[in-house]
């Protein structure tokens, strides 16, 4: 079965900009590697972030994997993430124990978005948004922007279709043959889905 | 040292500064979810795990981060560190 994660991290929110690099934060998440990459890069900061949103998108494609049920970001290890020559785009592979989770990050000066999928193709046919809001309307808002991009396929539904299972999960009521994925960070907010 | 209550009120006040369910924090039970209930951001987690460490002269390591789902899981973590 294919499974997508994604996650988007505010650049500029003071929470994530001013964030302490000290060795003590970065040994908490980030392997030796990792934190050798983050502290050689020129831009730290929003390195940092990088590789904390392709973890994250790992994670939550790991999740529905159902081969890791606590967060482990520092056991969730991003191997490479390359840019595209040119481009916003990253592209990488992060690692948990023999499971490989290829991620897609997109990168702007405001922002990082990485969409993360168990399967290569799988990244390529997944279909994401990315919307600002209030701070306090993200859960509305990301809900509304996943129906948007779903368009005609879910017209009969409404947000209160886009629940949540006991792990905290989104899913699609009545839909298992897509497979969706949401998260906001301060005001941003973005969806992704899946036709499997 | 601390008695279970200080430590839950120094546990409360730290969360009081990653939470934006003031609600939910005022109500909190020792089974209240910090990622979920809370809705503490994932990222802010390790900033929290350093302010507890902090509070608490302790040192959580990893293995034992990744076990901390609730409050009261939290909580018990750091009485067993204080002895």
């Amino acid at each position: 079965m294919i499974f997508i994660g994604n996650d988007i991290v505010h650049l500029k929110h003071p929470a994530n900009s001013g964030v302490n690099p000290s060795e003590r934060y970065l040994s908490k998440s980030y392997t030796q590697a990792e934190q050798q990459s983050i502290m050689t890069s020129i831009k730290i900061i929003p390195e940092l972030w990088k590789f904390w949103s392709c973890k994250e998108a790992a994670f939550k494609t790991l999740q529905k994997m159902g081969v890791v049920s606590f967060y482990e970001p520092k056991n969730i290890e991003v191997v490479s993430s390359n840019r595209e020559v040119g481009s916003p785009n990253f592209f990488g592979i992060v690692t948990y124990e023999n499971h490989i989770i290829y991620t897609h990050s997109y990168i702007q000066d405001d922002f990082i978005l990485t969409l993360g999928c168990n399967c290569k193709d799988g990244l390529a046919s997944s279909i994401w948004s990315i919307e600002s809001c209030s701070d306090y309307d993200e859960s509305r808002r990301v809900r509304e922007s996943l129906l948007n991009i779903l368009g005609t396929t879910v017209s009969n539904y409404s947000i209160e279709d886009i629940k949540k299972n006991e792990q905290n999960i989104p899913f699609l009521g009545g839909l298992s043959s897509i497979d969706i994925s949401l998260s906001h960070d301060y005001g941003l907010v973005s969806a992704a889905y899946l036709h499997r | 040292m601390s008695n279970p209550t200080q430590i839950q009120e120094r546990v409360l006040k730290i969360l009081e500064s990653y939470t934006r369910k003031d609600d939910v924090l005022a109500k909190a039970m020792p089974e209240t979810s910090i990622l979920i209930d809370l809705k503490v951001n994932s990222a802010r987690f390790v900033d929290l795990v350093l302010d507890v460490e902090d509070e608490f002269e302790i040192e959580i390591k990893d293995s034992e981060t990744n076990l901390i789902n609730t409050i009261g899981e939290l909580i018990e973590l750091i009485e067993k560190k204080l002895g």
